[in-house]
């Protein structure tokens, strides 16, 4: 039986039963080989299912790689044959050349094109070649200089002039009737830290206020940040109406704007359509590609594109009593100037028309009454502005000046300012001179966008006068801003100008250093700014004031900031903690023979519930327990882990990182469903109930630095940072000690209440 | 630049009892998972590795228990040896024979088509009926392509009645 199996099997005779069926599979399958194999139809060799194409009749030794898309790869005789196959060929598409890239008006779309994310500034090339940028709150800015480093930065604030492009600041025009302004913007403001927007001394619009605001009636909790406000000056025909101009963080932008439509109650307006500019626009800025000018249709420079494009789609909102509040987000230019030589500098840079001469003054939207508020405002520039330092001018003078295109007063070297006159020190006994409201009108600033040249037009004048060319038909009004910290100058809140443009014209004359900016904590405690507490408190932490125990008892969960100035060694960083010393700490130099070295022995314990990572345990064998039959097992035998015997220093890493996502997921579910709101310093003063952070190191901790550094002004360890109002009560004389997170060493420092309020 | 030579394997599925019933039908995930168990039992992750980039089944036909089987030319010896090792395909026991290797579909096909020829050829003696083994003939002759073949007698062997 076995025999014969084996025999069927080898042979090849199929079983008898199915022999027809057997037969006809294979009949079956015979005629498709011959289809295949042998079909007559095509000469011996040839293997195509259908009628062959023209690339498959040559025969083989003229075939060429790859013919089917470049027809000059075929004959010539077998080309007209073989066009209309190989334009229906589709050949991969060759992306194009960086040549092609870069044209112009490609280079234009790319622009555009990666504005989608993060605005640009009109800087923004001009920085990109020399910066690291980041993305901040919604614009691609610059945050450090490959060339530059901190030092030579901060030489420059010293001895020159820093600059720096803050475009980014959002500014919302409010226009209304002006007593209804004043009086329910004043529901932000707050008496007690100075002038609100009803100081009438500015609301003729010749100074800029610096005001902090907060959430409606609610000093001083929910705060929204600092702002700056100015007011456009009064127009002959009014009609009781005003404008006025809130410039504000970005960051703090949102709750601000949203807050004023809760305030004036306002409706968004739907946006209005786009503008179409005219064919004849000469809107192209001068940018080292050369734009082409001739063409059908004109394509605008990146500048003149957004500013056309946000002016076309300006968001504006309206309430029914005729308050509008328009936002005028990235419609304005606005350069940042500090140190010593701002004015100084500014003055070089700007080329003043000389509005006397009616030749000059060529603009279509000027008037009279103007010209004699420009002629003034230059006359005061020239003799008084210019030759002064910021710091001894009153903060936030605004002046109008009218300038040439600056790209004409652009000197061939770069050169230091000059020095400042020393017969400066005429007194402005002028008084306020109220500037010029030109640049407040969107129309002229349109206007003036329009008239500016493009680059290929001005090298053509250029070239065609012998002298240097002076003047051109563009004319523009510009706001020059003085800051002036405040009555302490401190860290890096230096005097310093604002130069406020129209947009599109980005100045090409400027240094850009940067400087790190003041971030503003969150409030779920509260910062106490009230002048008066915050002087009295300053004083008294000197040691030369009364005892401020009632301060202390109503503003229980008020936060101070605070200002550290190292005593001998040490250099506060981020987020260091600021504690009390012990009584027998020795912390002044006296003691140097005898001084200790504090050191934090305890482990910091971790604000979060610590985790143990999670072992890797091997999977369950998938194979059946079949396999380990031979094996012998004994009865003590544990199954261990490859990751434990052979560790996969990889394998840690992803198993750890895995386990930081699972809790940071976990932390974030938690915190979404509370209603803290989430910011850097909630985060570090309002910790979890059950963690006691004050006496979880060596010291008491009664605060926690901010920003802190090697200040090269005092040549020490310098901070700023919040501390908790209850705890300065236990404070002698300012001492302190600070430990930065990465060290175990405490460092001893002297406190000082900061009087200085934050200014953008 | 570099050209990826394969090879294509003709290979025959035998069954238990040699014919494949329709309850014992495969497809070619099957004839696949089969080949890569194989290999993966005689060579290991090296060649399953191997085999993964190149091995495919091109054809299967259970109705005539025909495959054909690509792979690239490095791993064909992998391929070679670990098919002696399948010993099922699908749920159904079968062995796999190599009936031709070639480097083309082409090639493979001519053979599949000598090898069917041939099977008539030899399949004529086991027909019982006349009338089979007249379609039997009628089946040499048409799968011929109308070439002549050598003569055949009309009757063969002789008939019986």
């Amino acid at each position: 039986m076995a025999t014969a199996k084996k025999q069927r099997l080898m042979s090849e005779t199929p079983r008898e039963l199915d022999l027809l069926e057997y037969v006809g599979e294979r009949v079956t399958e015979i005629a498709d080989l011959l289809q295949v194999v042998d079909n007559h139809d095509l000469p011996t060799g040839e293997v195509t299912q259908g009628p062959r194409t023209v690339l498959q009749r040559l025969p083989r030794h003229m075939r060429r790689r790859a013919m089917s898309y470049n027809v000059k790869r075929l004959p010539r005789s077998q080309r007209c044959f073989g066009i209309s196959a190989i334009a229906k060929s589709t050949h991969r598409a060759k992306p194009p050349s960086r040549f092609h890239r870069r044209r112009a008006s490609n280079l234009l779309n790319a622009y555009i094109r990666r504005q989608r994310r993060n605005a640009w500034l009109e800087t923004h090339i001009w920085h990109a070649k020399r910066f690291l940028m980041r993305d901040i709150w919604g614009y691609r800015l610059a945050e450090s200089s490959y060339q530059r480093g901190f030092r030579p930065a901060y030489r420059d604030s010293v001895r020159h002039c820093l600059v720096r492009d803050i475009s980014y600041m959002r500014c919302l025009q409010l226009s209304g009737d002006e007593r209804g302004l004043v009086d329910r913007l004043g529901h932000l403001c707050a008496k007690q830290l100075g002038p609100t927007i009803a100081f009438r001394a500015a609301q003729d619009g010749h100074v800029e206020l610096s005001l902090i605001l907060y959430r409606k009636d609610r000093y001083p909790m929910d705060c929204i940040g600092p702002v700056r406000l100015m007011w456009m000056p009064r127009h002959d025909s009014e009609d009781g109406d005003r404008t006025l101009w809130i410039w504000v963080h970005p960051s703090s932008a949102g709750q601000l704007l949203s807050e004023l439509i809760d305030l004036f109650g306002l409706i968004k307006n739907d946006s209005r359509p786009l503008e179409q500019t005219t064919a004849g626009d000469n809107t192209k800025e001068a940018k080292p590609a050369e734009a082409t000018s001739g063409a059908k249709k004109t394509r605008l420079s990146l500048d003149a594109h957004k500013v056309e494009t946000m002016e076309g789609t300006t968001v504006e909102y309206s309430s029914g009593d005729r308050i509008k509040l328009t936002d005028l987000r990235d419609q304005l230019v606005r350069i940042r100037l500090s140190g010593r030589l701002s004015l100084c500098v500014l003055a070089q840079m700007l080329r003043l028309v000389d509005v006397r001469d009616a030749a000059a003054r060529t603009a279509s939207w000027m008037t009279e009454s103007a010209c004699a508020t420009y002629a003034d405002h230059h006359r005061r520039w020239q003799l008084v502005m210019s030759q002064q330092s910021p710091a001894e001018l009153k903060d936030g003078v605004v002046t109008s000046l009218l300038i040439e295109d600056p790209r004409l007063s652009r000197p061939p070297k770069k050169g230091l300012c000059k020095e400042m006159d020393a017969t400066r020190g005429v007194n402005e006994a002028s008084g306020a001179i109220i500037p010029d409201g030109a640049i407040w009108s969107s129309t002229i600033r349109r206007q003036v966008l329009r008239d500016k040249m493009t680059e290929s037009d001005l090298q053509k004048l250029r070239a065609e006068s012998t002298v240097t060319l002076a003047v051109t038909s563009t004319k523009i009004p510009v706001l020059v801003v003085v800051r002036n910290g405040g009555a302490v100058a401190d860290l890096n809140m230096g005097a310093g100008v604002d130069l406020i443009a129209p947009g599109g014209f980005g100045m090409p004359l400027w240094l850009a250093e940067l400087i790190d900016g003041w971030t503003e904590p969150g409030e779920s405690f509260y910062v106490l700014r009230d002048r008066a507490a915050l002087k009295a408190i300053s004083v008294w932490i000197e040691g030369k004031g009364a005892p401020v125990t009632d301060l202390v008892r109503t503003h229980r969960r008020a936060l101070i900031a605070v200002s550290l100035n190292c005593a001998e060694g040490g250099c506060p960083g981020r987020r260091a903690l600021i504690c009390l010393p012990a009584d027998d700490d020795r912390l002044t130099t006296q003691w140097t023979d005898e001084k200790r070295r504090i050191v934090e022995c305890r482990d910091a314990p971790t604000t979060s519930a610590t985790q143990e990572l999670p072992v890797n345990k091997e999977q369950p064998t998938k194979r059946s327990d079949a396999f380990f039959e031979d094996f012998v097992s004994l009865d003590n035998e544990v199954e261990v882990s490859m990751q434990s015997l052979f560790p996969d220093k990889d394998a840690e890493r992803t198993a750890h990182r895995k386990a930081q996502q699972k809790q940071r997921k976990q932390r974030r579910k938690d915190n979404s469903k509370s209603l803290r709101p989430t910011s850097p310093v909630a985060e570090t003063t309002s910790p979890p109930a059950d963690i006691n952070v004050v006496d979880s190191c060596a010291r008491p901790v009664i605060g926690f630095v901010v920003r802190g550094g090697f200040s090269f002004a005092v040549g020490r360890g310098r901070a700023v940072g919040y501390c908790s109002l209850a705890a300065l009560e236990r404070i002698v004389r300012g001492d302190v000690l600070f430990r930065n997170t990465t060290s175990k060493v405490y460092h001893s420092a002297k406190l000082s209440a900061m009087k200085l309020t934050v200014n953008i | 630049m570099v050209k990826f030579k394969n090879r294509y394997l003709l290979l025959e599925v035998i069954t238990d009892d040699h014919v494949v019933t329709s309850k014992e039908q495969f497809n070619d995930s099957d004839v696949y998972f089969a080949m890569w168990e194989a290999l993966s039992e005689l060579h290991g992750d090296y060649g399953t590795g191997a085999a993964k980039q190149s091995l495919s089944v091109k054809v299967c036909n259970s109705a005539t228990a025909t495959v054909v089987a690509r792979i690239s030319r490095g791993s064909l010896e992998m391929l070679a040896n670990s098919l002696c090792f399948v010993r099922k395909i699908g749920k159904h026991p079968a062995v796999i024979r190599t009936l031709h290797l070639g480097g083309s579909m082409r090639s493979c096909e001519k053979a599949l088509l000598k090898i069917h020829r041939r099977r008539l050829l030899t399949s004529l003696p086991s027909a019982k009926t006349h009338q089979a083994r007249r379609d039997i003939q009628q089946a040499i002759k048409a799968s011929c392509g109308g070439q002549s073949e050598p003569d055949m007698p009309q009757s063969w062997p002789p008939d019986d009645d």
